[in-house]
């Protein structure tokens, strides 16, 4: 009846969801939290304390100056490294994740990767400490 | 043994003598003589002996030993034995001709810079002598005289013309800041210009001598002409340009000059139909020429630093950038009536530190229990190099008194930069919560 009146051609009606009220955020979250493990996601909210931390470091500089230069560089960069070693941990833990490894194996145990990464991070943080002054 | 006995002789005779010259340095340690002084007068011609008796006898009567002689007279000479036997130097001879050998413009400067006193006349019409002596003394005479048709003395303005020429006038200004010249006579202080009669050319200050400065000038409507004749051109002079009276203090030796341009008006007659400040005007100057008022010198420059300890093994005047330093100066001022120094009080000294520009520059405050004592605390600025403390206090009717204390300033060594930078406070938080937050994951993963 309605299809009649106008030439237009309209999109097909979304699928009714089994929620009754969902925003797109809240589905997200939800499809979020089903297929993660909880280790990996507390190194997802670990990584967004990371790059919030990061942000507010640059935009702190920018706003100040950025006297003295390599105190704003070691906290930034220990920022960024911080983060990098995350997305390391993240993808070890997630299974292999697609991370090619020597002997063509499955990717280390958990406890391996962690200590990988706690070895990684006291390298990087004597760097920073002594960066910044 | 005669030749024994005679050399054992002169030596004790001069160990005598000399033990007597120390004793007579060391009573009066005054810059000048002091009372006994001797002073040369030269003359124009010899009846300006009785014409000019008051002011002659002034000097005798304020104790100094007047030696008067005319200008011709080959016999005067500032210097015998070779060191100076006067101290002061009355020129009182604008007309004369000739002059003596001895007492030529480079000597008469030399006079003064060895701290002693010169007091130049002037008249209408001077020789090119006079000229150049007042030249040297930074007052430049022009061929025209002081002319003012406003501030005439009638009764002395008389010439051949009728009307008179307008050139015997009254002074139109003096310096009210030269307090010490005013003071050195008593009645000198409270007169006013207007008191004082003038007869003489006209003298500007040269413009490039900074030790020189008028004490009495021309009222605003005088100008620089030709007495009888119509203007035609600007004068090169007007108003308080004209300088009738100028003061000229030596830094350091405390010698002095006194320019005054008319001899004529410190005849008794002049002095007798002007007002009493005339005559105290004139003393006074003579009497300030002579270095009774306003002789100051400086002692005790110190300077120390505030607010750290001295770094071992650094020299004594080397100070760092963003100091604070303690500069300390004494000033005094030589008392004629008891022959001593006495402290010097003032509000205006100021010091400046100075590295090709003053980069500080403060005033000085007087110490509460040391009168004579001024000290500040600067901060040194943030520039490395070799500064000095400066201390320039020129005042009319003063000696100038110029202290230059020079210290070298470095930058900070390694271990005196601020530890941390409170600027940097966010960045050093956020290395240590990047560390407290792997240390926080690595428990939650462990447990979970």
């Amino acid at each position: 009846m309605s299809s009649s009146r106008s030439g237009v051609a309209r999109s097909p009606p979304p699928p009714v969801s089994s929620a009754p009220s969902t925003s797109t955020l809240s589905q997200l979250y939800a499809a979020y939290s089903a297929a993660t493990p909880p280790g990996v996601a507390a190194v997802d909210a670990y990584l967004a304390y990371v790059l919030v931390t990061g942000v507010i470091t640059f935009a702190y500089a920018a706003a100040v100056g950025t006297f003295p230069f390599n105190a704003f560089l070691g906290a930034f960069l220990s920022a960024v490294g911080s983060f990098v070693l995350g997305v390391g941990l993240r993808m070890q833990l997630s299974g292999g994740g697609g991370v090619p490894t020597v002997g063509g194996g499955q990717g280390q145990s958990p406890v391996r990767a962690l200590a990988d990464w706690l070895v990684c991070h006291l390298v990087l943080h004597l760097a920073v400490l002594n960066f910044v002054g | 043994m005669a030749g024994r006995m005679h050399t054992l002789r002169t030596g004790v005779c001069l160990a005598v003598s000399c033990l007597a010259a120390l004793a007579a340095g060391t009573a009066a340690a005054g810059p000048r003589g002091g009372a006994g002084a001797a002073v040369l007068v030269i003359l124009d011609n010899d009846s300006m002996r009785t014409s000019h008796g008051q002011f002659l006898s002034s000097l005798e009567s304020r104790g100094y030993s007047t030696k008067i002689l005319t200008a011709g007279d080959a016999s005067a000479s500032l210097i015998s034995d070779g060191e100076y036997a006067y101290e002061g130097l009355f020129l009182l001879c604008p007309t004369a001709t000739k002059s003596a050998r001895s007492l030529q413009p480079a000597d008469v400067s030399a006079f003064v810079s060895s701290g002693r006193s010169v007091f130049v006349a002037a008249a209408p019409e001077p020789s090119a002598y006079t000229k150049s002596v007042a030249a040297a003394l930074g007052v430049v005479i022009h061929p025209s005289q002081t002319i003012d048709h406003q501030h005439a003395v009638a009764a002395r303005d008389v010439t051949i013309s009728s009307g008179g020429t307008h050139t015997y006038i009254t002074a139109g200004g003096r310096d009210e800041a030269a307090k010490a010249v005013w003071a050195a006579d008593l009645a000198a202080a409270a007169a006013a210009a207007a008191d004082v009669h003038f007869v003489g050319p006209a003298a500007t200050l040269s413009a490039d001598n900074e030790l020189v400065s008028p004490v009495l000038w021309a009222a605003d409507a005088a100008y620089a002409g030709t007495p009888g004749a119509r203007v035609t051109k600007a004068p090169v002079a007007t108003g308080r340009e004209l300088v009738l009276a100028a003061t000229l203090s030596a830094r350091r030796s405390g010698g002095r000059a006194v320019y005054w341009g008319s001899v004529d008006t410190l005849s008794d007659a002049a002095a007798a139909a002007a007002p009493s400040g005339h005559a105290a005007t004139t003393r006074a100057l003579a009497a300030w020429a002579l270095g009774e008022r306003g002789v100051l010198r400086s002692r005790g420059v110190s300077t120390a630093l505030v607010g750290r300890p001295p770094v071992v093994g650094e020299e004594a005047a080397t100070y760092r950038v963003r100091d604070d330093v303690a500069f300390g100066v004494t000033l005094e001022e030589w008392d004629y009536a008891t022959a001593r120094w006495v402290p010097y009080v003032a509000t205006d000294v100021q010091v400046e530190l100075v590295m090709l520009n003053p980069y500080v520059r403060t005033r000085l405050a007087s110490v509460a229990g040391e009168p004579g004592r001024y000290t500040a605390t600067l901060r040194v600025p943030d520039v490395i190099g070799i500064y000095s403390f400066r201390v320039a206090y020129y005042r009319p009717g003063l000696t100038p008194v110029d202290v230059t204390e020079v210290v070298s300033v470095r930058p900070f060594l390694h271990n005196e930069f601020e530890r941390f930078i409170p600027q940097a406070y966010p960045y050093y938080a956020g290395a240590f919560s990047m560390l407290m937050g792997a240390l926080m994951l690595t428990g939650v993963l462990l447990q979970s």
